[in-house]
């Protein structure tokens, strides 16, 4: 009989052949083959093989049972030779361990944070189907549009399932008073939104109908902690909660809002209230203000860029083809709602977005601290190999195969580096609410939202251990024994070299950290340090967000202006670093009459002086001027250069007595003004168009005398309760709210320079390890030497020449990284410092003296050690 | 002496009745006909094997059948230990169940 003729399976073969692997089990094969043909025989090929695949996996399980029990004994030699070389070195295996477990940690944490970053809007059930309806105004993205947008998509776009409009209370005043009963408070995160905002959004509700709850005028849905905040232990339901002057009933209470989600909200006002406040009129029109955020879903079948393509067709139909003749293009556009966060970086966003450089630099750095932490993991295992070989040798000699000696070593340093993911966590557990706190996010270790952490850890434990136990494993493992007993193979060139290689990578990153970190920091510095064009210190801003105050504003401004502490007064819409409104306006005598989009503000006469701005052309307002309200405008020096009023003279005398035209009428330029930062510097000077429409504003600066400053405010805040007793006193310093736009590129830097200090900390350790390896390496050599007559500082110096050679280099391989890395990070900004070679030499300086400090404890010691010990011992 | 369990009692009863022909298929077959089950292929090697270990069977390589893909048969015989230890079994059982009518049970 030929065999052919019955084949049985051939991957349930292979399987069952590499099952039974054991010398006791190679006839089971055979005697699965003899019935396997037995059975074609009777019943046929189908039967047959699915009788042996059907037998092949009834036995697996008692067959890696068995193959367990027998591996079981190899694993336990590994653990048992693993800790007692971890107990023979104590001090390395520390170093090694700490050093290993802390790289984890910083990349578990890393992780974590990333994850946190790209789970942004996930929780939201249709995150996937919803869009943000976006602008694109003359070439220029806003994510705004006007009331009217939503209702029409909907109607017009089957595909459209529903749409809801946000519209932030904030636009009006930044904070709005609140109240219930007795308890008052500012609130700044109140938005007006569209009933279906519970059908789009997953906004889970305590209490209340979400059907329901937004769709009549003046009701309230507020957060949890809103809830405890205003009602206590009381059932907020049915409650009359006062904003302003307006009162709101409450009609449910909903959870917090997610710290992922770009809306960040306590309260939501229901959109109908608007539609009474401002008439149907203004908001069924086409040609109000773009301030309204609009969110559609889309139907699960729906195409984002079919429905896009189909969008100008809503524009066509609605806004009169007056626009055309303007020159202002209009198109909309979709943006998912998960990029938002990350993708999104548009002008009057409705919270401030991270960015995707930041997810990248992070991941990097992540990826950094880790590589250092296993090649000195790596290097540590290597180093210490050789000394190992003695055991290596004797084993050989005592009929080890080559393969179980990779194996023994290999299956070590993963136990090795098990045990530091076990620590890893440990420390993770720990650090997090200092990292949560540092973030400003809500971090926690969730195994069941992040299923691939553990899988994943061991993943990048396996590595590291297999990485840094395969070069003794293969190296060492391939000498010839006799030669590795005779100790012929100890300062082995070969070894020598990979190490340095390992220490030269690890240097290099942490220099190029610490020289990122201090470039990073400079440019914090310069950007707080640059002077904004207005005289920042010492205002103290006062928000004016009643009616009442507003009515009784002019008596306040005369009543501070009395005091002695108080030099100046003045009001306006917005105070520096607050987004400012812009719009386009038509100039004077420019071609085509092409509309340029200008920053807006306004103010009162006294600002300019109030803010120490210097006028370079023509006058301030003055109320003493009777046209000028109203009827004239100044202009900063950007609008000047930009309009061409200027031309090469460098005079801004010419652009006095010019006309504007805009919505609010055509205006005389009556001054200019120089350059000011409104904004942070991240972002370039705009031309500004400065209003003077007395009563619309917003807030009220107040430049005061540093000394006496508490007695000042304490009789700022008497007067203020006798004036407007009803609203709240509540007041900021300039200089204070202006660099809180700095927050994001600070938690950078804070968070960079944590973790360059862990990087440079755990390279260190690796030097540390290093030093006191080669020290001890060379303690006989040391010895003869001092016995010879070799001075002490001669023996530091022999220890230390080889590291910092390996510094100096690791030097020149850093510098243009980091060279190209910041470049283009500064670009981001509109004005940045300049890279100077000091701080690539301070920094390279720093990490010289730390690696010297870590050396020469170790040299120190290896030169003070007594010869005669040193020989004695064989 | 340790006992033998009842499923040791039986792979030896098996390889006992089988002879000179006890081979991985034939002592399944056997151990089929005896309990009135199907055992799996990893249950009777896994037993064969610890009752090597335990010294109680013999192991001896035979012949290459065509049949077989090229793999040599394995028998099993008894050993000295392994007819001991079934004779101390079954007096174990007969003792046990002396004295015991067999009506004793019936409902």
């Amino acid at each position: 009989m030929k065999r052919n003729e019955y084949r049985p399976p051939i991957v349930a073969e292979i399987l069952l052949k590499f099952l039974a692997k054991h010398e006791d089990e190679i006839s089971l094969i055979g005697d699965f083959e003899e019935e396997f043909v037995c059975y074609w025989q009777n019943s046929g090929s189908f039967k047959a093989r699915l009788w042996y695949w059907m037998n092949t996996f009834n036995s697996i399980p008692k067959f890696t049972k068995h193959a367990l029990r027998r591996g079981f004994t190899m694993l336990k030699n590994y653990f048992k030779i693993a800790g007692r070389n971890l107990v023979r070195h104590k001090g390395i295996s520390l170093i090694n361990l700490s050093g290993l477990s802390i790289g984890m940690a910083c990349c578990i944490l890393i992780l974590l944070y990333l994850q946190y970053e790209l789970s942004y809007e996930k929780f939201n059930k249709n995150s996937e189907n919803i869009y943000r309806l976006c602008v694109e105004f003359n070439g220029s993205p806003i994510p705004v549009t006007g009331p009217s947008f939503g209702p029409a998509i909907e109607n017009d776009y089957p595909e459209v399932v529903k749409a809801v409009r946000i519209y932030p209370m904030s636009t009006m005043a930044p904070r709005v008073p609140v109240k219930y009963d007795n308890r008052q408070f500012y609130e700044e995160n109140i938005y007006y939104a569209d009933d279906s905002v519970f059908e789009v959004f997953t906004f889970e509700m305590i209490s209340g109908d979400p059907a329901d709850a937004l769709t009549r005028s003046n009701t309230i849905v507020i957060t949890k902690t809103s809830a405890e905040k205003y009602f206590g232990e009381i059932d907020p339901l049915g409650k009359i909660l006062k904003l302003n002057t307006n009162e709101y009933t409450v009609t449910g209470v909903i959870e917090d809002v997610k710290l992922n989600s770009h809306l960040k909200f306590d309260m939501l006002c229901s959109f109908q209230t608007l539609y009474d406040q401002r008439g149907y009129d203004q908001m069924g029109s086409w040609q109000t203000a773009l301030d309204y955020y609009t969110y559609i879903m889309l139907s699960e079948d729906a195409d984002q860029m079919e429905l896009e393509n189909k969008l100008p067709g809503l524009i066509e139909k609605n806004m009169n083809t007056e626009t055309n003749s303007t020159g202002i293009s209009v198109r909309l556009f979709l943006q998912p709602l998960e990029s938002i966060h990350l993708h999104s970086k548009m002008k009057y966003e409705i919270s401030a977005n991270s960015d995707i450089t930041y997810i990248y630099i992070f991941s990097v750095i992540a990826l950094f601290v880790l590589l250092i932490a296993c090649i000195n993991f790596m290097n540590l295992a290597t180093a210490r190999a050789s000394v190992r070989a003695k055991e290596v040798g004797l084993r050989k000699v005592m009929g080890a195969y080559r393969q179980s000696l990779i194996r023994q070593f290999i299956g070590e340093s993963i136990v090795f580096s098990v045990f530091a993911i076990v620590l890893a966590l440990l420390i993770v557990k720990l650090s997090l609410p200092v990292f949560t706190s540092i973030t400003g996010t809500d971090l926690s270790i969730d195994y069941d939202s992040m299923p691939w952490l553990i899988p994943g850890l061991l993943f990048i434990s396996l590595i590291a251990g297999v990485a840094a136990g395969s070069y003794p494993a293969f190296f060492l493992s391939g000498f010839q024994p006799v030669k590795i007993i005779k100790g012929s193979i100890y300062g082995n060139k070969k070894g020598v070299n990979f190490r340095s290689l390992l220490v030269v990578i690890q240097f290099s990153i942490s220099i190029a950290l610490i020289t990122g970190t201090s470039i990073i920091y400079k440019q914090l510095n310069f950007m707080k340090t640059k002077n904004p064009g207005f005289e920042k210190e010492h205002v103290i801003v006062l928000p004016l967000t009643d009616r009442s105050v507003i009515r009784s504003l002019d008596m306040l401004k005369e009543e501070f202006k009395s005091f002695s502490g108080i030099t100046e007064v003045s009001a306006s819409l917005k105070s520096p670093g607050e987004e400012p409104g812009a719009f386009y306006y038509i100039p004077e005598g420019i071609s085509g009459d092409k509309p340029v989009l200008m920053q807006y503000i306004n103010v009162d006469d006294e600002y300019i002086k109030t803010m120490d701005i210097s006028i370079l052309a023509g006058r301030s307002f003055s109320n003493e001027m009777r046209t000028d309200a109203y009827s004239s405008v100044i202009i900063n020096e950007t609008a000047a250069k930009s309009l061409g009023w200027v031309g090469t003279t460098g005079n801004y005398e010419g652009c006095i007595g010019k006309t504007i035209r805009g919505m609010g009428g055509v205006r005389e330029v009556i001054g200019v003004i120089s350059d000011f930062h409104l904004q942070s510097v991240h972002k370039a000077i705009v031309p500004l168009f400065v209003d003077y429409i007395p009563g619309y504003y917003n807030t009220l600066s107040l430049k005061v005398n540093p000394e006496g400053l508490p007695n000042t405010i304490n009789s700022l805040r008497k007067k203020w309760k006798e004036v407007v007793p009803g609203s709240p006193f509540d007041f900021h310093f300039l200089d204070e709210s202006y660099d809180k736009q700095f927050r994001a590129d600070e938690k950078l830097s804070e968070i960079f320079s944590y973790f360059s200090i862990l990087a440079i900390f755990i390279a260190c350790l690796g030097l540390f390890g290093m030093a006191a390896f080669s020290a001890e390496q060379r303690v006989k050599e040391i010895g003869i030497r001092k016995v010879l007559g070799a001075a002490s500082k001669g023996i530091i110096f022999l220890i230390g020449r080889d590291m910092m050679k390996l510094i100096l280099i690791s030097n020149a391989a850093a510098w243009p990284i980091v060279y190209f890395a910041s470049s283009y990070w500064l670009k981001s900004f509109a004005y940045h410092t300049d890279i100077e070679p000091q701080t690539f030499i301070y920094s390279s300086l720093l990490v010289f003296l730390i690696g010297i400090i870590t050396i020469s404890y170790q040299s120190i010691k290896a030169a003070s050690a007594d010869p005669v010990e040193s020989l004695k011992k064989e | 002496m340790k006992k033998l369990t009842i499923n040791e009692e039986i792979f030896l009863i098996a390889i006992w009745h089988l002879g000179e022909e006890a081979y991985g298929v034939n002592i399944r077959k056997k151990i089929n006909e005896l309990e009135g089950t199907n055992i799996l292929f990893g249950t009777l090697y896994n037993t064969l094997d610890y009752l090597v270990k335990k010294g109680y069977v013999n192991t001896r390589k035979g012949e290459i059948t065509p049949q077989r893909g090229g793999n040599n048969k394995v028998y099993y015989s008894l050993t000295e230990e392994g007819i001991k230890a079934l004779q101390r079994a079954r007096e174990l059982q007969e003792r046990l169940w002396e004295g015991i009518p067999e009506y004793a049970f019936r409902k």
